[in-house]
């Protein structure tokens, strides 16, 4: 197993780097599933983003702020920082009550609120829907009850708006969004095995090595066979490091009953990821391109295929162009996983399905990577 | 002076693998960003909310759910099918309706998972609730209301609340998505550098050796190198630009100079830091994964594959802010594009610009002494 011990040492020479990826993409990953990202789950009344500018700051102003903490989340932030927050999405309205918010509203006059809105989206719209319902409660007990105080009339609002609708929600339990940090592994699995193989691979490919390998006694199938063996032992070794953080971050997601079949399709993805990078390792010598082209095609892949936005977000013409690439099918495994309610033969049949399909993308890369292999092979002396 | 020059230039030339993959990377990157990101919503948009409803004995209700679902009233937002029981679950399971409304006295919402549709449907359901425990309490007060009160006008709000301009209203956010490819284009600018410093450095190749003994003062040879590759930096940014610009139709605001100043401070920042990485006694094959690593890092904490990072970083730590040119390049054209406020753009370019000048300060210091005893 010479050339196998081989490889172990050309990695191990590189481990700075491999580890230095690997670190960077699980530290990513972790902070993507820790923002929730895009498809995040709730287990409750979604609750919007907005900031309040109170420049009353009575009784009946602070009475207003309080009602809106307890149905959005006030972020407090400086002035300036609004439009940021509006265009980067962080707020989705902002509420200006004015100077003579107190007055107006116990005159029985018009109230005359301002804001700001992150134009045509729900949450807005939901805003919106709590301000007037507060400010509309608040004005009939002004109007029936003129002679009653705004202390009075506060409680009698906050009475009627605890007589809720009763609401049933079906999938009621509490998921984290686990399914993420292996759907993010889609990208980090393809930069961190491509950053390990590659360099190996660029300098087994050197002129000088190549020339003393065709002239030793060894044959040829039994060094390739051996690389590839070695390059398969070092994915699971990612893989193992992959699992076992996520076992010590999210100990608890990780119990879910979906997650060991997640771990199968993380274990079939590595194939296709090892296929990639033995290819690319084959076709492109420069260590610097290498480099550039896992992440390049790490993104593209992870885009197109789900990792960073979810498919069912992406349009059909784009489901069908990622439908080429293993990312797609390896989040499409995922999602249908974190979506099933009964884990029997009938329903994991698309499962092992897809799985399927990644394992003949590897086929797929492996055999353009042997046959590009033997035809570059004559150029070699 | 100009033959060093003419050689350096097709040393550089000569990594056609290199100068290939820094400009088509983003292109097809981009290209790819626009077809996923076109119609893409980051937002939940505002759409009509499907609702099966089973019809009961409460008619103030159904009224309402009724006026909530007339297309030409201003109130429109529910798109009601009012169906029995059974066909209710049918729907809901199937996925054609986002919830189940029971009008009855004790009206009840029942949905496979909270979301905005529910949550909405859930608000207008309580102005309903609302309604009917002020009569119950005014009506139980005030007896003689019970002749006099319309349970209309209950329901009829009487605020105003006027819509400002939002600078950033209309604004696509997804454009931040680009951004980071010019971002990516820029820091990639590092592997440049560390080309620069490689042949700088007689231990880190042949053709450093050679320069190493040549006459020509070292100095003088690392401004050759770092013009040259600066050219070539800003060349390849300026045709992605152009690519995005004119192909994409990605908006970059209106103020053209100063994006130049942007482009051209931070390829001298990349460059710069490329070369101080370059400086440390790492292996070739190490300084390049720092740097590929740190650039996938760096475009992240920029939000280059989620929006919401950007601002969380600056909420938990607003010193990265100043200090990630990723951010700094995203953030400045971010700026250019939603705001009319450019102080900070101005802020940045101080920054990337001295964050230049300081990693160049250091990568000459650290290699301008090193001498060889034998190479």
């Amino acid at each position: 197993m010479q050339v196998f011990k081989l490889v172990f040492k050309l990695i191990k020479e590189n481990s700075v780097s491999i580890m230095i990826t690997l670190i960077v993409t699980v530290l990513i990953s972790l902070l993507f599933v820790k923002t929730g990202a895009m498809g995040a789950t709730f287990n409750e009344d979604i609750k919007a983003s907005i900031h309040i500018v109170d420049k009353n700051n009575s009784e009946q102003s602070k009475d207003l702020v309080s009602y809106l903490k307890e149905k959005c989340e006030v972020i407090d932030m400086e002035e300036d920082l609004i439009e940021e927050s509006l265009f980067y999405q962080q707020l989705v309205y902002v509420l200006y009550i004015p100077e003579d918010y107190d007055t107006t509203l116990m005159s029985g006059e018009r109230v005359h609120l301002q804001k700001k809105v992150c134009a045509n989206s729900a949450g807005s719209y939901l805003v919106n829907q709590y301000v007037e319902e507060y400010l509309t409660a608040t004005q009939n007990y002004v109007k029936y009850m003129p002679s009653a105080s705004f202390k009075e009339i506060s409680k009698l609002v906050k009475n009627d708006f605890s007589k809720e609708v009763k609401m049933e929600v079906k999938q009621s339990e509490s998921k984290d969004n686990i399914h993420l940090y292996f759907n993010f592994f889609g990208y980090s699995f393809v930069c961190s095995i491509i950053a390990g193989i590659g360099y190996s691979m660029h300098k087994l490919s050197t002129r000088e090595i190549k020339r003393r390998n065709i002239i030793s006694p060894m044959k040829n199938i039994n060094l390739n066979i051996q690389q590839i063996l070695a390059y398969a032992c070092f994915a699971v070794l990612i893989f193992v490091v992959a699992i076992t953080f996520g076992y010590v971050i999210f100990y608890d997601s990780m119990q879910a009953v979906f997650v060991p079949y997640m771990i199968l399709n993380l274990g079939v993805y590595l194939l296709p990821c090892l296929g990639l990078a033995y290819l690319i390792g084959t076709i492109i010598r420069s260590l610097e391109v290498q480099n550039g082209m896992a992440n390049v095609l790490g993104l593209i892949m992870a885009f197109l295929g789900g990792s960073f936005v979810p498919q069912s977000l992406l349009s059909d013409a784009l489901i069908q162009i990622a439908s080429f690439t293993p990312n797609y099918w390896f989040v499409k495994a995922n999602d249908a996983l974190y979506d099933m309610k009964t884990f029997d033969f009938e329903n994991l049949k698309p499962i092992f399905s897809y799985m399927g399909i990644e394992v003949l993308f590897a086929a797929v890369f492996f055999f353009i990577a042997i046959i590009y292999a033997k035809f570059k092979r004559s150029n070699v002396v | 002076m100009g033959v060093i020059i003419k050689y350096r230039l097709k040393c550089f030339l000569k990594n056609k693998m290199l100068l290939f993959w820094t400009l088509c990377f983003p292109i097809i990157l981009s290209t790819i960003f626009n077809f996923v990101l076109k119609d893409l919503q980051n937002l939940v948009p505002l759409e009509t909310i499907s609702v099966a409803v089973v019809e009961g004995d409460n008619k103030t209700l159904t009224s309402l759910v009724k006026e909530f679902s007339n297309p030409k009233s201003e109130n429109y937002i529910l798109d009601a099918s009012f169906v029995d029981e059974d066909k209710a679950h049918q729907l809901l399971d199937d996925n054609k309706v986002s919830s189940i409304l029971y009008v009855d006295q004790k009206a009840r919402v029942v949905a496979n998972k909270y979301n905005y549709d529910t949550t909405i449907l859930k608000s207008i359901i309580n102005s309903y609730s609302r309604v009917y425990s002020q009569v119950e309490y005014l009506v139980t007060k005030d007896p003689a209301l019970f002749q006099t009160l319309v349970i209309n006008d209950l329901f009829e709000n009487d605020a105003q609340i006027e819509q400002l301009k939002s600078e950033s209203s209309g604004k696509d956010m997804n454009m931040i998505y680009f951004y980071n490819i010019i971002a990516m284009v820029c820091l990639y600018g590092m592997l440049w550098g560390v080309r620069i410093c490689s042949d700088a450095q007689a231990t880190q190749s042949k053709r450093a050796a050679r320069i190493n003994i040549s006459p020509l003062p070292k100095l003088k040879m690392l401004l050759i190198d770092y013009g040259i590759s600066f050219i070539l930096i800003v060349s390849e940014i300026l045709i992605a630009f152009a690519y995005l610009y004119f192909v994409l139709n990605i908006s970059f605001g209106d103020t053209f100079p100063l994006m130049a100043l942007v482009v051209l401070a931070c390829s001298l920042t990349s460059l710069s830091l490329g070369t101080l990485i370059a400086t440390t006694q790492m292996k070739f094959e190490a300084k390049v994964g720092i740097i590929t690593s740190a650039t996938v890092l760096l475009n992240f904490l920029a939000g280059m594959m989620s929006s919401g990072i950007p601002f969380l970083i600056k909420e938990y730590l607003p010193v990265l802010t100043y200090i990630n040119p990723a951010d700094l390049i995203v953030r400045s054209f971010s700026t250019m594009y939603y705001s009319v406020n450019l102080d900070r753009v101005y802020l940045n370019i101080a920054i990337l610009t001295g964050m230049g000048i300081i990693f160049l300060i250091l990568s000459y210091l650290r290699i301008r002494r090193v001498s060889y005893a034998s190479i």
